[in-house]
């Protein structure tokens, strides 16, 4: 039993353990004043005996196993006072909260005095309805004639402390979220991703092309279930939407599964890494990679796992940055943490390995919950549960942005109806911040949790009355009413996603190929991704500013070479780029596409040595190899002059190989002029693709 | 020039004229003239044969006549007669130039006055006149020359003061017009136009109580003006008194039940209120008074969306475009309907036309259309 409460890690519902176990206030059922007749009296009290003992347990699965014997008992008599105080509190301490308030008030009218914490748990009810003036009002009223009176007014007992102070100013947030409600379709994602067990938990691609999610529905990995609460064990689940025409059937992810619990909490922007939760031995995070159509068995996430709890993880768009959240008391810099759960960050290092874990800090961090934390491929934006003020109650979305120096911004509070009273977490958004992936109970659903599609859809476009008066009263000109067109501010997702296969030029076949990223300017490696060994599929996050270089590398092949400048403007898009590679062979070349000139002239710009450098060590891999450099051009200017730039250009880029050290014997120069142009000249775009530098192989022995 | 031979008149009459169809209400400013008739022989009655040079002189005395009894069309043939036989008779022109002003026909006005001016390049009032005239066919370039000009020459009026106020309240210099009203409320206190306009500018510059103050005061001055308390209601509107707003919109309609712009302005304070079934019924009265009207149909389909009757709101606003087709904001108002509709591919397709038509925030909206551009 006790190894199964540990790994009871649903978290959204062990977040709910902790507030039982100081919350439970001991209420007996009394058994004369419940019998109301013979006929299955015995059967009731059963039922309560059994629901005593689960409701004991404080844990959420026995709140809900309590709340089965005591619906059983409620059969019987309705209208016992504590039978409904307990319903009450089964139902507001797992799920269904909102049905709890039905039966508070019930118990309330019967017997005002039916339990210490009577008023908490009735403004709670109201506070989880969206009432939040009745919620203040049974706030207030546990303040002051519970908490402060000493527990005069009720003989029992004192109510238990709570900071009732928080829940008051969380619905006076509540009022003010739900009377500005953002604009959002939120949408099901149909029954061939939800059951009616709880699905929750999702995780996407950042091109909405792969979900995986946690899901308690039958045949669970060992087919046991959980005694705890007698539900199958968390599973992992998968479900592809490649063609965007919906998603398939979502499928076990076997290799991954084991019989106890296993939850998802990261996916890589990519698809390619994925990161799960385990409760054993103590909250640990683990990673998987998909290689072709495999995921490696999960490992320990090295370095970042403590002896506390580990629980979500996001890692940045360029594999450089890990986030997660830990309960850990301080980081490895020695800064100590804010109170319960808070977000940190490690940087990988040279040896692949996570590096020490920093405290993102505050305003980020505080000293409540923080959780759920994902960080966008837009580099700059990071999403998190908080319970933070400022929340509508429990677990609320908040998003903050980078301002590029390492310094967050105050969170800002997503906004009802994606917050609501109850715990929101575990939300994730789409490469274009359009859609956002997120799990509820809300109406509607397959049963339980579900796992829904949020569409943003911005503020309300401006509404402007036609009108029109006539101000001059010696006119009949009508002069309309001006409009002052306030703009409001959009949040721009800058971000272009290069997406696309790598095959292989002459049989089809997928490729895995390396994929590397280069800052042209700062001639900077950015990130190295890998294309699936199985589909050659690859995905490339470039966040807006800068200028790219892209190399598609693979054993044995010439690499492929692509140059992308992304100006700061650029809105969200996504690029499809099908990368072709050919071997390594006699007469196979390549289109060098990071070399750069100065205007006119054979001087090479720093930004090519990076491409240079890759042809380098194709050059040392191959050291039996010789290689014609050719130039070529446009047809703007003559032929003359064109001849002689496109040599001299070849020639610079011989000198430069003959720099780095490859024997002058194994090198050639030509100059093409416009003579063999691969794209129309009567186009910018087409003259730019004939302005190149190939690299053909003439020999290897 | 003898005094006693010195005819002034000043006619001053306020018409208030329908416009064709059921447009709403012109008001013509009261036009004020004095013109003097020059050393003419007062000898009207006499049968005897008069000299040859007396002739123009006795048909101009005609027209003065007729011009002072009212019968323009009579004015106008002896001031032809005179100019007739004395085509350098310059004060024959002006006093056409006048009838012709009473008659409205300001394109002949000014064609006269202009001629006159010739000769008296320095008349102040001439000056006047012209750039009045000109105000009234729409040249507002050059009313707005000859009344800088006539305030130059220090003609002191409050009409020109009024129109000077004008001029700058078209120019957008809110804050210029509202000092030459005052001018023209110094002279004259009941001059109900002044505060009218005065209240205009106070309303572009969101001075909403001065406004309010100034219609209050022009509809005290002339209670029987639609459009006085039709500008009363927007001003409130803005302020956002809604109900101060309604009683002074149903006054307007109530002087005026033609008076559609009034009755759209009602409309959209019902819907401000958020009572959207009346605010849609006042649109379709508004429609029944105008039928062309695409504001009316803008307006029931704002109404609609808030209903969250997304096809009825796309059918009206489509209607309002049908209408008028570089309607920019309705083709917002109708891809925000689609969007609610989830047929995004269709908003989209409004949003870029709105673009088109220069709408400011149009691309702004079209930031999310790209996965929708197939």
């Amino acid at each position: 039993m006790k190894k199964i409460i540990v790994a009871s890690i649903t978290i959204a519902l062990s977040i709910i353990i902790v507030n039982v176990i100081n919350g439970q206030v001991p209420v007996e059922i009394n058994k004369k004043e419940f019998k109301i007749s013979k006929d299955g009296f015995r059967e009731a009290m059963n039922a309560i005996k059994y629901g005593d003992n689960y409701y004991a347990s404080g844990s959420a699965g026995g709140y809900r196993l309590a709340l089965t014997q005591y619906l059983k008992a409620y059969e019987y008599n309705q209208n016992n006072p504590e039978l409904n105080y307990k319903i009450g509190a089964c139902y507001l301490y797992s799920t269904d909260k909102s049905k709890a308030l039905g039966f508070l008030k019930k118990a309330y009218n019967a017997k005002p005095g039916v339990a210490s914490d009577i008023y908490y748990l009735l403004g709670w009810g109201y506070h989880i309805n969206c009432e939040f003036d009745e919620a203040i009002n049974y706030y207030r009223k546990y303040k002051n004639e519970t908490i402060e009176s000493g527990g005069k007014k009720s003989k029992k007992s004192t109510g238990p402390i709570i900071d009732v102070d928080k829940k008051i100013r969380e619905c006076e947030t509540g009022k003010n979220l739900i009377s500005n409600p953002i604009r959002v379709f939120i949408d099901n994602l149909g029954p061939a991703v939800n059951s009616k067990f709880p699905d929750y938990a999702p995780v996407i691609s950042t091109d909405e092309s792969v979900l995986i999610f946690t899901s308690r529905r039958d045949g669970s990995t060992g087919g046991e279930i959980d005694p705890n609460d007698l539900m199958p064990y968390e599973d992992l689940y998968i479900s592809y939407n490649e063609d965007k025409k919906g998603w398939t059937q979502a499928i076990n992810m076997r290799s991954l599964n084991t019989e106890v619990h296993d939850a998802s909490v990261g996916l890589s922007p990519d698809g390619q890494i994925l990161f799960t939760y385990k409760g054993v031995p103590d909250g640990t995070l683990f990673e998987s990679f998909l290689k072709g159509d495999n995921w490696s068995k999960p490992r320990e996430v090295s370095t970042i796992n403590t002896k506390y709890h580990e629980t979500s993880a996001s890692i940045s768009f360029d594999g450089k940055y890990l986030y997660f959240v830990s309960n850990r008391p301080k980081d490895d810099f020695g800064t100590p943490s804010f109170g319960g759960l808070d977000i940190f960050v490690s940087e990988k290092q040279k040896n692949g390995k996570w590096g020490p874990a920093k405290n993102v800090g505050a305003p980020i961090n505080t000293k409540y919950d923080e959780e759920g934390v994902f960080i966008h491929p837009d580099g700059v934006t990071m999403y998190f549960s908080s319970k933070r003020e400022g929340s509508m109650g429990g677990y609320d979305i908040f998003y903050s942005e980078n301002d590029g120096a390492g310094n967050w911004k105050e969170p800002v509070n997503i906004g009802y109806p994606v917050n609501t009273p109850d715990d929101d977490v575990f939300f994730v958004v789409a490469g274009n911040a359009r859609y956002a992936y997120y799990s509820s109970d809300r109406e509607g659903g397959y049963g339980l949790q579900d796992i829904y599609r949020i569409t943003f859809l911005g503020p309300e476009k401006l509404m402007v009355m036609g009108t029109e008066d006539i101000l001059i009263a010696s006119s009949t000109e009508t002069i309309e009413q001006k409009v002052k067109h306030e703009t409001v501010e959009v949040k721009k997702v800058r971000l272009t996603v290069m997406k696309g296969t790598v095959t292989d030029a002459l049989s089809g076949q997928p490729i895995e190929a390396t994929i590397e990223v280069i800052d042209n300017e700062k001639n900077e490696l950015i990130a190295t991704f890998s294309s699936n060994a199985k589909t050659g599929k690859y995905l490339v996050s470039l966040p807006s500013g800068k200028n790219y270089g892209i190399a598609v590398k693979a054993d044995g092949y010439l690499f492929y070479s692509e140059n992308f400048d992304i100006p700061e403007a650029t809105g969200y898009q996504e690029v499809t780029k099908d990368v072709v590679l050919s071997k390594v062979g006699v007469g196979s070349k390549i289109v060098l596409k990071n070399i750069f000139f100065d205007f006119g002239k054979a001087t090479l710009r720093e930004t090519s040595f990076p491409e240079l450098d890759r042809l380098v060590s194709l050059l040392n891999a191959y050291p039996n190899m010789t290689i014609e450099i050719g130039g070529h051009t446009d047809n703007v200017g003559s032929l003359k002059f064109n001849t002689d730039l496109s040599e001299s250009r070849a020639k610079a880029v011989v000198d430069y190989l003959i720099d780095k050290g490859i024997s002058k014997t194994r090198l050639s120069y030509k100059g093409y002029a416009y003579l063999q142009p691969i794209a129309s000249n009567d186009t910018e775009e087409g003259r730019q693709q004939n302005r190149r530098v190939e690299f053909k192989v003439i020999s290897i022995k | 020039m003898k005094k006693g031979l010195i005819l002034f008149i000043t006619l001053v009459s306020a018409i208030f004229v329908l416009g064709q169809e059921n447009e709403t209400e012109q008001i013509i400013i009261p036009l004020k003239i004095g013109f003097e008739g020059q050393a003419a022989i007062a000898d009207t009655s006499s049968t005897l044969v008069v000299a040859e040079d007396q002739e123009a002189n006795l048909a101009f005395n005609d027209g003065v006549e007729f011009y002072s009894r009212g019968d323009y069309q009579s004015a106008i043939n002896s001031f032809n007669r005179a100019i007739q036989v004395d085509p350098d008779m310059f004060k024959a022109y002006y006093g056409r130039a006048t009838t012709y002003m009473q008659l409205k026909d300001f394109d002949s006005a000014v064609k006269d006055l202009l001629k006159y001016q010739s000769k008296y390049p320095e008349n102040a009032e001439v000056l006047y006149l012209l750039g009045y005239s000109y105000y009234y066919l729409n040249k507002f370039d050059d009313a707005n020359k000859y009344l800088t000009m006539a305030n130059q020459k220090g003609h002191k009026d409050v009409n020109l003061y009024y129109f000077l106020g004008v001029m700058n309240f078209k120019n957008a210099n809110y804050n210029d017009a509202i000092e030459y009203f005052n001018e023209a409320i110094k002279i004259d206190p009941n001059h109900y136009f002044s505060y009218n306009d005065r209240g205009s500018a106070f309303r572009m510059i969101e001075s909403y109580d001065n406004a309010i103050s100034d219609y209050n005061k022009a509809t005290e001055l002339n209670p029987k003006s639609s459009l006085l308390y039709n500008n009363l209601g927007s001003a409130k509107r803005l302020k956002k008194d809604y109900d101060g707003a309604l009683t002074a919109y149903d006054e307007a309609l109530k002087l005026d039940k033609n008076n559609y712009m009034a009755l759209n302005n009602k409309g959209i304070v019902l819907y401000e209120k958020g009572q959207y079934d009346e605010a849609i019924q006042t649109f379709r009265e508004v429609i029944k008074l105008k039928k062309d009207y695409p504001y009316a149909y803008n307006n029931m389909g704002l109404c609609y969306y808030k209903k969250k009757e997304y096809d009825s709101a796309i059918e009206a606003y489509s209607t309002a475009i049908n209408m008028n087709p570089d309607y920019a904001q309705a083709y917002i108002h109708r891809g925000s309907a689609k969007e609610m509709k989830r047929d995004f591919v269709g908003a989209c397709a409004d949003w870029q036309k709105a673009k088109e038509l220069g709408h400011p925030l149009a691309e702004e909206y079209l930031g999310v259309c790209t996965e929708y551009k197939k």
